[in-house]
């Protein structure tokens, strides 16, 4: 055998043996990344500063301030995942949440969960708090509107082309009347061409 | 029953020619380049401690010692071609332990990993066809791929989860489209089971025009396989046909499967429905089965196809009593049967690339022996072991799997489990506690391993 297929062989076994070393290079947040096609964190960002952009421009607001005289105070209900993928909508809601803080057009209400805990966490101070820096009991701001939703796909396949749609339904509804005030959707299509060979 | 190797590969094992080569003998072969020889040949032949290694996953499982055969199965990790094995591995066995977050998310990893796996390596392929049979990536077969998004989705519905179990039912029914778009059905089966508990993902969200579809599908599946159709899914596509007013529909299952009365739809929703889903042994195992022939006086080539071996526990399902009567399991699914069909259907392509990868050798050794008669002897060696069949499957998938559903007034409760042997022996018993919601699935699990030692 000639050394030449001698070290072809040797390569060979190490190309084998050898996985590709690990690199990471840092990205900006603001620049889409899309590996896989599926719905990403670029995806939940967008989303969610236009739908919340949408909902702040409508006349809702006006109406409530001007019923009320107060901001209308909102809090994220269930959002539910009915799409095909594993959606992380802690991230979403979070997304969300942010976007309407920011914007400064209506007064946020924490969820179910973090009102549990700050209920103990108050509860604990009626006992071990300076008594004029305890928070009190029967203080909270109940949210005047609930804001839920649902993300669906549809996910159509030919061969190794696949086309996913996205769509995010969101609706804001009175919490004193049960109206809604305000519905939004927003659509995602993505053209995902898989390639045919690995290396 | 195991799937047939060509006759001559029957019960005849490795033939030691090893020592045919005398220490001292090797003119026209250097050193360094028997080195690289050998070690080519132990470098792709890396799967051989596989198996062995999983014996002592399976000897600690069987024991009752999930933490240990966690352990074992841990030196298996970071081999680029069989993570999504591991992880399919570590997912099941942590579903033993009851680490249902631990489960899901090793699951999750194999799913991802084999999803990068779907594009064609060259350099894989290639070596499947000129090297060894053991050089490409852990691909899951359909069955194997099904059942991992059947378990995710018992998974997601024990933790209550029920969104994010309706994802699998969705990704099944992508899934077998993807395989085939005109019935969705799966070639080997194993598409039954995972249709019925989509199924029930859809039937907990309320989704009653998708949980139809889904049993509509796990009917034909069932009897595309000659398979009985367990009683919940009769049930079940009669009380949906019912409260879908598909009325002939509903008159065809009635006839079909006898049934003369059903719990209506809305009624339903008013009990919880406990799932019982037993795990039954574990899965097939491929080995080897090997023929070394001499095709010449001074050449060998060897033959290995893999043969699939079930593991039946003795177990006939399970006996529950809930609400002051027995209520029993019914086989919802039996792997080693699909492994069976999946393994005759792919044993024409394994001989063939046996037989190419031989001829290869072939001519690599006849080339070498031109250079030098005990550098061909050299390469030949290397070919014999580099010969291996691929014996990789998903062997911590049960054997079987015994499902039954029992709709309860909500509540929390203790329900006694029997599981039952041959003639309706009992062979053993155990109490859960369990707590049900109304119109919530409540997944009880239980595991059969054979008798503890």
């Amino acid at each position: 055998m000639s050394s030449a297929r001698l070290a072809v062989l040797a390569l060979l076994s190490l190309f084998i043996a050898a996985g590709c070393a690990t690199q990471v290079d840092r990205i900006d947040r603001d620049q889409p990344q899309d590996l896989s096609g599926r719905w990403n964190d670029t995806d939940s960002r967008l989303v969610s500063e236009e739908m919340v952009s949408d909902m702040l421009r409508r006349g809702w607001i006006g109406n409530h301030r001007q019923r009320s005289g107060n901001r209308p105070a909102v809090i994220v209900g269930e959002i539910r995942n009915l799409s095909h993928e594993h959606i992380n909508l802690n991230t979403f809601v979070r997304d969300i949440e942010r976007e309407l803080i920011n914007a400064g057009e209506v007064t946020f209400v924490a969820s179910g969960i973090e009102r549990e805990q700050i209920r103990d966490e108050r509860a604990d101070q009626q006992q071990f708090a300076r008594p004029d820096t305890a928070a009190q009991w029967g203080q909270e701001l109940g949210a005047d509107y609930m804001l839920t939703g649902t993300i669906n796909s549809i996910i159509d396949e030919e061969g190794r082309t696949q086309v996913a749609y996205y769509q995010v339904d969101l609706a804001l509804t009175n919490l004193q009347d049960n109206t809604r005030v305000w519905v939004g959707q927003k659509e995602i299509r993505k053209l995902i061409r898989r390639g045919l060979f690995r290396s | 029953m195991a799937c047939s190797a060509p006759e001559a590969l029957r019960d005849r094992r490795w033939m030691p020619l090893i020592p045919v080569v005398r220490r001292g003998a090797w003119p026209g072969l250097s050193r360094p380049r028997l080195v690289v020889v050998v070690l080519l040949a132990f470098v792709l032949a890396g799967c051989s401690g596989l198996g062995r290694s999983f014996e002592q996953v399976e000897d600690e499982l069987t024991r009752g010692n999930v933490d240990a055969a966690l352990e074992r199965l841990q030196p298996m990790s970071g081999s680029r071609l069989n993570q999504a094995l591991f992880e399919m591995n570590r997912g099941m066995l942590l579903r033993h332990k009851g680490d249902l977050e631990g489960s899901v998310a090793a699951f999750e990893l194999a799913k991802s990993e084999i999803g990068a796996l779907e594009p064609i390596s060259l350099s894989e392929t290639l070596a499947t066809w000129t090297v060894t049979e053991t050089a490409g990536s852990y691909t899951p077969p359909v069955h194997e791929h099904l059942m991992l998004h059947a378990f995710q989705l018992l998974n997601y519905l024990e933790l209550g989860q029920l969104d994010a179990a309706r994802v699998e039912a969705l990704q099944i029914d992508l899934g077998l489209r993807r395989v085939d778009p005109a019935t969705g059905a799966a070639p080997d089966g194993g598409d039954a089971f995972a249709r019925h508990v989509s199924g029930l993902a859809f039937e907990a969200n309320g989704d009653w025009s998708d949980a139809m579809i889904a049993y509509r599908h796990a009917f034909n599946a069932y009897r595309r396989g000659n398979a009985p159709i367990p009683r919940d899914l009769q049930r079940s596509l009669v009380r949906l046909s019912d409260h879908l007013q598909l009325t002939e529909e509903r008159d065809r299952y009635i006839e079909a499967f006898g049934i003369d009365e059903w719990e209506p739809m809305r009624r339903n929703r008013e009990q919880g429905m406990l799932i019982v889903v037993v795990q039954d042994g574990l899965g097939p195992r491929l080995e080897e089965r090997t023929a070394v022939v001499a095709v010449a006086a001074d050449q060998f080539v060897r033959v290995s196809l893999p043969a699939l071996r079930a593991r039946p526990t003795g177990l006939n399902g399970a006996r529950i009593a809930a609400n002051g009567q027995w209520v029993e399991t019914d086989t919802a699914e039996v792997v080693s049967r699909t492994a069976d069909r999946w393994l005759e259907r792919q044993m024409p392509a394994l001989t063939t690339r046996s037989i190419a990868r031989n001829v290869a050798r072939y001519g690599a050794t006849e080339r070498a022996r031109q250079e030098s008669p005990l550098l061909g002897l050299a390469v030949n060696i290397a070919g014999l072991l580099l010969e291996q069949s691929d014996t990789r499957i998903w062997r911590t998938l049960p054997d079987k799997v015994y499902l039954a559903r029992i709709d309860l007034p909500p509540g929390s409760r203790t329900v006694d489990m029997e599981f039952v042997g041959a003639g309706g022996r009992t062979l053993t018993s155990e109490q859960r506690s369990i707590d049900l919601r109304a119109g919530q699935p409540t997944v009880l699990t239980g595991f059969w391993l054979g008798p503890r030692s």
